[in-house]
């Protein structure tokens, strides 16, 4: 519906805050207004019970938004008429508060599409809704940069863009503002906490184990909280229909180094296969790390 | 279900113990569990459901 009356003016001239951050979701996705308006709705999405219940994420553009979108199309009949003719599809670059191992972490998602909810700065969102009247941000498709460090100024500032260009100019012109009861920190804090995984020994053909060393993101201090196999999910495979840890030796945990052994039933991984790690308390995933990919 | 200093795998779908051969269990023994452990190779592998030879002694538990 779009029917026009006149609305009145009212007595504040405020701006509308800045956009400082985005939900990124799944496509697909949608929460109901009553839950996008409290912390928990969000913490269902981001840091749910499982890592395999994550269906989006928060990103802070406290570095830097700017809008992108080309002005639109006006065009002159040989009658002299001037007029609108087209509206471009809505785009934005924002640029992320975050280091650049994390962005790396984004790089798997450049050109695939999301629905992005804006967070403005006093924490309220920004959204269209479905014809259920479901909260479902606005669809578009992000697009990372592969880059080399920056030298400064606001060249480092920039180096974690976010390039987004939304699909639907309706989605715009129909997009409300959620009013929230938490806070944009809260929401950024309920984000788990980004671990690096890596390879210290290579997958083992007879046996099936690889040594893998888990550290907190950027300090490089080791991650003593992946002792149990529960802990450890295969993601994706290659040429196995299904993979699992079946056993974790953590003797050497508090320096970060474990020794799982991945199998597929009783059978070594015959393909490359990729793993994730996450710590779960209190029915929240709490820390979260690199999905990773084991050569075979 | 924890053995000594290693945590196995006994929930996962793909994961069946039982359908595991000796021959494959003493594989995994030898790579995964030896000197971790200090139940015999017999224990664990009753303990999570391997069919375990009458006659075998195991590989060095």
């Amino acid at each position: 519906m779009g029917t026009l009356k006149y609305a009145g003016n009212g007595a504040s001239k405020d701006f509308l805050p800045d956009v400082i951050g985005m939900i990124v979701l799944n496509k697909g996705t949608t929460i109901t207004v009553a839950l996008a308006k409290t912390l928990a709705g969000w913490q269902a999405l981001i840091n749910p019970a499982t890592s395999a219940a994550i269906v989006g994420t928060y990103i802070n553009l406290e570095r830097g938004f700017e809008e992108k979108t080309a002005t639109p199309e006006f065009t002159t009949a040989n009658t002299g008429l001037e007029e609108k003719t087209k509206d471009f599809e809505p785009k934005f670059t924002g640029y992320g508060k975050m280091s650049w191992e994390d962005y790396r972490t984004w790089f798997e998602a450049d050109g695939k599409e999301y629905q992005f909810v804006l967070i403005l700065k006093d924490g309220n969102l920004v959204t269209s809704f479905n014809s259920a009247g479901l909260v479902v941000g606005f669809l578009g498709r992000m697009f990372v940069s592969y880059n080399f460090p920056k030298a400064g100024g606001d060249g480092k500032q920039k180096a974690c863009p976010f390039d987004i260009i939304l699909s639907d100019v309706e989605q715009i012109k129909n997009y409300q503002i959620i009013r929230t009861a938490f806070q944009r920190v809260e929401l950024e804090e309920s984000v788990p906490v980004g671990i690096n995984i890596e390879i210290l020994t290579d997958y083992e053909s007879s046996g099936g184990t690889v040594v893998l060393k888990a550290t907190h993101r950027v300090s490089g201090l080791p991650y003593a909280g992946l002792t149990t196999y529960a802990q450890w999910q295969v993601v994706n495979t290659t040429t196995d229909a299904a993979g699992a840890a079946t056993a974790i030796t953590a003797t050497n945990a508090a320096i970060g180094s474990y020794t799982l052994t991945f199998l597929n039933g009783a059978a070594k991984m015959t393909g490359d296969f990729e793993i994730q790690a996450e710590t779960i308390t209190a029915s929240h995933v709490t820390y979260l790390s690199n999905v990773l990919n084991i050569p075979v | 279900m924890k053995f000594g200093k290693v945590d196995i795998n006994t929930t996962s779908p793909s994961v069946k113990w039982k359908d595991w051969t000796w021959k494959e269990f003493q594989n995994f023994y030898d790579h995964s569990l030896k000197g971790n452990v200090t139940e015999t190779i017999e224990e664990i592998g009753k303990a999570l459901g391997v069919k375990v030879p009458k006659s075998k002694k195991g590989s060095d538990a």
